[in-house]
């Protein structure tokens, strides 16, 4: 009897995209079970492939690759898949063997900054991106120890520096038919050639003058690579952008504010809720010509689901922070939208926070998955928000079937799910020249970027997180190109408990805490989950640790040489046996304090973190480093 | 008694007549002085040669009274200077509290450094800020850095707490730091 | 009587403008009244307690104890007599201010169709105009426009100190405090041009912030509105575009905004200039609107208004004059 027999037996199998919550395995044998998920996934990954090869030779690309992309060793985009899971199904790495884990091989990127990027792994090649310059290197993974293939310079402008909010940061490079693309500080994209690091392509998205930049991880859909910018903080107006994959020619750009025709909204939107009906809303809600300077920047993740052919991503915050100088909605900054990949144009948008009061963007990830719900499947998206609610958005309609706290919130009551709109607390709403105290969660949320992991066996996602108040006061500000346009003094502290992050497990289906980790920092690194049952995350201290997916028990821990702001990724080296690789380098906005060497006695560094990270000197120091873990072998 | 009376109310007269008199300020720029910037700062303290010859601290213009640096603290917000560099402590921009000066700390080479800028991403804002503007700025940013004496600096302000007052800085001696 | 009384409490009395003593509006009404009331009565009290005093020193006096007792309790019931008409009047002036008060609460509930935000700056006026649909909102300075005969809310507040909003002739003085924004309604009756200034001493300055109040009918003032809403158009002269320029690249646009230009956005540091050719005054008031004071005020600031935040600019003639140009394109 085949396993698929066996599991329909056993309960119902359910089909869909790359993420399924088995339901019906839970009761079999371990032994089966695992045998029954790989049966299950090689025959997803089939499907998947056909997909990919029938829109791939529709869209006319001759480029059907011995697609390495799809085998379950690698890890070609940061999320591991379109759906954003960060889940490989490789299982030598388990939660008995674990504490045995040790350094392979180790490599530097020279640039001591935060290192945010997710080394990622095709075939035998590991690439990774630094900090500013942003250089991209290559490892050939089947030489002992790793060394370097090549690396690519992208050489971008120094100025730049000084137009990133939050650190010189890079989410990594994403890899796709012999290419790898990466976006650099100072609005380049690149593609570079994946065998010799030859330049592709290097196209100019923007103008770093204005104050905008790139630091996104780009995806790749179908024959385009898409690219989102960032400067929510300095008035630029957000976009995200598809290019030809073989010659980064510009194919649509949709802005986040503007009329329709700029946000590429036409027949085809058809949003859920009322409130975001309506034509050109994007220069409606705003005052005046306020639309232009609007924010709604497009610096997270993006997911793609190949059966509805739409791809997810989210908006950020709307310029300024000060929100009395843009009444109105604001749209369509921190919202998500629903696009077509090819034409740009939108399905849906939904607002998460409209008019929002706090720097809450909404561009955490988005991961695709189908729910058994009242006796049939929803094809939904789970998103733990910056505002402290963990939202499951069915993904065909926008409407919003859950959204549960999940850390400290008094800001907002949660979600009215008749009209979809987040309900603002008056006395947590700010006023120019008035504090307002104990403001939970704080400007960087219950949850920033730092993507989260998912595992279909357990039906769980574990999510990095903080845990931090505030207190705010807005302040008046003036647009002037190229300086923040922000407009408030906060500073950040730790909500009841004293710690201020956590690492914890959120049960989708029962929407509540399977468990957590309290931790004394935030925690501002992605996570990876393994089908041997481990996940792994950092801290900002520099510990590197693996956690039992099933209960939260620590197994294993490494303290790496500076704090870790990086993305875990899992993978199959060419010898076949598995590796754990993630960049330790203390940075990104929470860690600023040391990458930038700031002065802490001034509680509002870094917009706020001068206050929470008073001792982070301490405990930190600079560093940019990739340590690669396996077992003993 | 009669006279002493008389010679008391005399003198307190006198002093209210004094107590009506005005600091007079004159808001406009010294004639001259406008947009010829600093003169004689150099960034690097290496003069090879063995040049003694120091460049001029400050033009003589320049000011540092409770008045300019209270300018300069509304300058420093309005020019969005606080968007970078905060209240001292940094976040994009470098801290300008702490005792460590990139590119120096006299009157003459902070100016250079908000009027020309500074290649790794200090903008360059010569033609954006008016010149008595940009000289408020350089003694509000000294006084951030604590090389002011504490009598001219302000105590506390009527907003959200961010760093201590600034007149209970304790003097520090300026250290030229490396840049990025 | 009014102008002996005007004269007397020592109000500028060549126009009816700036005085609390002609009210143009329901409130300033309510307060005129009481205001009337005060005087006359404070008057008739002046009047009397001088007379009383003329007679009691020139009169002769009497030796003490000629007389009796009369003379005691003559003073007595004096004494008497004074204390009771000054309770009487005092509980009169208290009565009198608690209904004045309540008249203007309940004039301050009616509802609002339209809402303006004011923001009080060191020393000048931030009005922002807000709408159901955001994108009809604008920003103007100085200068407040009224549709005749309707309740319009403000909401006031101020970020660095404390000023106080007074039109005499429409409404009480409104403190403004930093971190207590609040809002009242003014609804104005007569259409005309009606100055305020501020009441709180705020600086330097203070004495130099005035503040218009234009009450038109309402279809003007919705003309007026729907124009103030749109942005600046590209000026046809090559002078103007020279101006613009200018405007953009140099001082002027780090500070001021001219929505449609390439000085955008918003600025809580000087006025909004989208149309500043359509203002009476500049400056707050501190001079007409005309182009060779506009050409003077830009060339030294601080001539006029010492202290004020915007500096000197030396500009060459022919500069200067392309900037006018642009600028007065501006309506």
């Amino acid at each position: 009897m085949g396993n698929r027999a066996q599991l329909r037996q056993q309960g119902e199998v359910r089909h869909g995209s790359s993420a399924t919550i088995v339901m019906g395995t839970a009761g079999m044998q371990d032994d089966n079970r695992w045998a029954a998920m790989l049966a299950l996934a090689r025959e997803q990954f089939a499907i998947g492939f056909l997909v990919f090869l029938i829109f791939t030779s529709s869209a006319g690309s001759a480029s059907v690759d011995a697609d390495t992309s799809l085998a379950a060793g690698d890890w070609p985009m940061p999320g591991k898949d379109y759906a954003n899971t960060r889940f490989s199904p490789l299982q030598e790495i388990t939660s008995q063997n674990v504490r045995l884990l040790q350094v392979a091989f180790t490599f530097s990127t020279a640039a001591p900054r935060g290192q945010e990027s997710a080394p990622i792994v095709v075939g035998d090649t590991l690439f990774v991106v630094g900090a500013y310059p942003n250089i991209l290197y290559a490892l050939d993974l089947s030489k002992p120890g790793a060394p370097l293939k090549w690396r690519y310079e992208p050489k971008p402008a120094a100025g730049a520096q000084g137009e990133a909010c939050c650190d010189h940061v890079n989410r990594g490079p994403t890899a796709s038919g012999g290419r790898v693309f990466f976006t650099t500080l100072d609005d380049q994209a690149v593609a570079v050639d994946a065998k010799d690091g030859k330049k592709i392509w290097q196209v100019s998205l923007g103008d770093y003058r204005k104050g905008e930049t790139l630091t996104m991880a780009p995806l790749v859909v179908h024959d385009k690579v898409l690219v989102g910018n960032s400067g929510g903080e300095f008035g630029v107006r957000g976009w995200l952008a598809a290019l030809d994959v073989r010659t980064g020619r510009q194919v649509w750009r949709a802005y986040s504010t503007g009329p329709d025709r700029e946000v590429l909204i036409g027949d085809a939107y058809h949003p859920f809720y009322a409130m975001d009906q309506g034509s050109d809303l994007g220069v409606k809600s705003w005052p005046g010509d306020a639309w232009q300077q609007g924010g709604g920047t497009v610096w997270g993740w993006i997911s793609y689901d190949p059966e509805e052919n739409l791809i997810f991503y989210g908006t950020g915050n709307p310029s300024p922070w000060n929100e009395t100088i843009r009444p109105g909605d604001n749209k369509f900054s921190n919202g998500i939208f629903a696009r077509d990949p090819d034409s740009g144009s939108a399905h849906w948008f939904y607002q998460v926070d409209p008019h929002d009061l706090f720097d809450h963007d909404s561009v955490n990830e988005l991961v695709l998955v189908n729910l058994a719900m009242g006796g049939r499947e929803r094809k939904v998206a789970v998103r733990p928000d910056r505002n402290g609610l963990m939202y499951v958005i069915d993904r065909t309609t926008g409407e919003v079937l859950f959204a549960d706290p999940f850390a400290p919130t008094n800001s907002n009551s949660g979600v009215d799910l008749k009209s979809g709109r987040l309900q603002y607390v008056e006395d947590k709403k700010p006023a120019v020249g008035k504090v307002i105290r104990n403001v939970c969660p704080s400007a960087p949320g219950a949850k920033d970027w730092n993507p989260s992991a998912y595992s279909p066996n357990t039906g769980w996602l574990y999510v990095p997180h903080n845990n931090l108040c505030m207190d705010w006061e807005s302040r008046p500000t003036s647009y002037i190109a190229g300086t923040p346009y922000v407009g408030a003094q906060v500073k950040y502290f730790p909500a009841s408990g004293g710690m201020g992050g956590e690492f914890m497990a959120w049960d989708i289906a029962h929407r509540r805490k399977a468990w957590a980790l309290a931790e004394p920092w935030p925690v501002w690194s992605g996570a990876a989950v393994s089908a041997g049952g481990v996940v792994f995350y950092g801290t900002l201290d520099g510990w590197f640790k693996a956690v039992d997916a099933a209960n939260g028990k620590l197994l294993w821990q490494f303290k790496t040489g500076s704090g870790i702001v990086g993305q875990p990724t899992i993978y199959r080296g060419p010898d076949g046996h598995e590796y754990v690789a993630i960049l330790s380098g203390i940075g990104g906005w929470a860690g600023a304090v040391v990458s930038n060497d700031l002065d802490t006695r001034d509680a509002t560094a870094a917009n706020g973190w001068g206050e929470m990270m008073r001792n982070l000197k301490r405990e930190a120091t600079k560093g940019s480093m990739l340590y690669v873990f396996s077992l003993p072998h | 008694m009669a006279r002493l009376i008389i010679a008391l109310l005399a003198l307190v007269c006198i002093g209210l007549g004094l107590s009506l008199l005005r600091i007079e300020r004159d808001y406009r720029p010294p004639p001259g002085t406008l947009q010829t910037g600093a003169q004689s700062a150099s960034v690097s303290e290496l003069h090879p040669g063995g040049s003694t010859r120091e460049g001029a601290f400050a033009p003589p213009h320049y000011r540092e009274t409770a008045a300019t640096i209270s300018d300069g603290e509304s300058a420093y917000e309005n020019f969005n200077c606080s968007g970078c560099h905060h209240h001292g402590g940094g976040g994009i921009g470098p801290a300008l509290m702490d005792d460590t000066w990139m590119y120096g700390s006299s009157p003459n080479e902070i100016y250079k450094s908000i009027a020309e800028g500074r290649p790794n991403g200090m903008p360059a804002f010569h033609d954006k800020i008016p010149e008595t503007a940009l000289w408020n700025l350089v003694a509000y940013v000294r006084a951030l850095g604590a090389l002011v004496p504490s009598v001219k600096l302000p105590a506390r302000d009527d907003h959200l707490q961010s760093a201590p007052p600034l007149s209970l800085q304790d003097p520090v001696q300026p250290v030229t730091g490396r840049a990025p | 009587m009014k102008f002996w009384a005007v004269a007397l409490v020592g109000a500028p009395a060549r126009s009816p403008d700036r005085s609390m003593f002609s009210p143009a509006g329901p409130a300033a009404e309510a307060i005129a009244r009481l205001g009337w009331w005060l005087t006359a009565v404070c008057l008739a009290v002046a009047v009397v307690s001088i007379c009383l005093f003329l007679m009691a020193l020139l009169r002769r006096g009497t030796a003490r104890g000629e007389d009796g007792g009369r003379k005691e309790r003559l003073k007595t019931r004096w004494v008497a007599l004074g204390l009771v008409v000054t309770v009487l009047i005092l509980s009169g002036f208290v009565s009198a201010s608690f209904l004045t008060d309540r008249t203007l609460s309940q004039l301050g509930q009616q509802a609002a169709a339209i809402d303006v935000e004011i923001i009080a700056h060191q020393w000048w006026w931030e009005i922002r105009y807000l709408d159901p649909t955001p994108s009809a909102g604008f920003v103007t300075a100085n200068e407040l426009h009224l549709p005749q005969g309707e309740p319009v809310s403000l909401r006031l507040s101020s970020d660095d100190v404390i000023h106080s909003l007074w039109i005499p002739n429409l409404d009480r003085k409104w403190d403004i405090i930093p971190g207590h924004p609040q809002s009242v309604e003014l609804t104005a009756r007569q259409v005309g041009l009606w100055h305020g200034r501020c009441a709180e001493f705020c600086g330097y300055q203070h004495a130099h912030m005035d503040f218009i109040a234009i009450v038109e009918p309402r279809a003007a003032f919705d003309r007026w509105r729907v124009r103030q809403a749109v942005a600046a158009q590209a000026p046809d002269s090559a002078l103007g575009r020279r101006g613009a320029a200018i405007f953009a690249q140099s001082f002027c646009g780090t500070c001021h905004v001219v929505r449609g230009s390439d000085a955008p956005g918003y600025s809580g540091t000087a006025p909004d200039l989208t149309h500043l050719a359509s203002r009476t005054t500049l400056a707050a008031g501190a001079l007409p609107n005309r182009r060779d004071t506009l050409a003077a005020w830009i060339a030294d600031p601080q001539h006029f208004k010492p202290g004020t935040k915007m500096t000197v600019n030396t500009l060459s003639p022919a500069d200067a004059s392309a900037l006018v140009s642009y600028l007065e394109s501006l309506q």
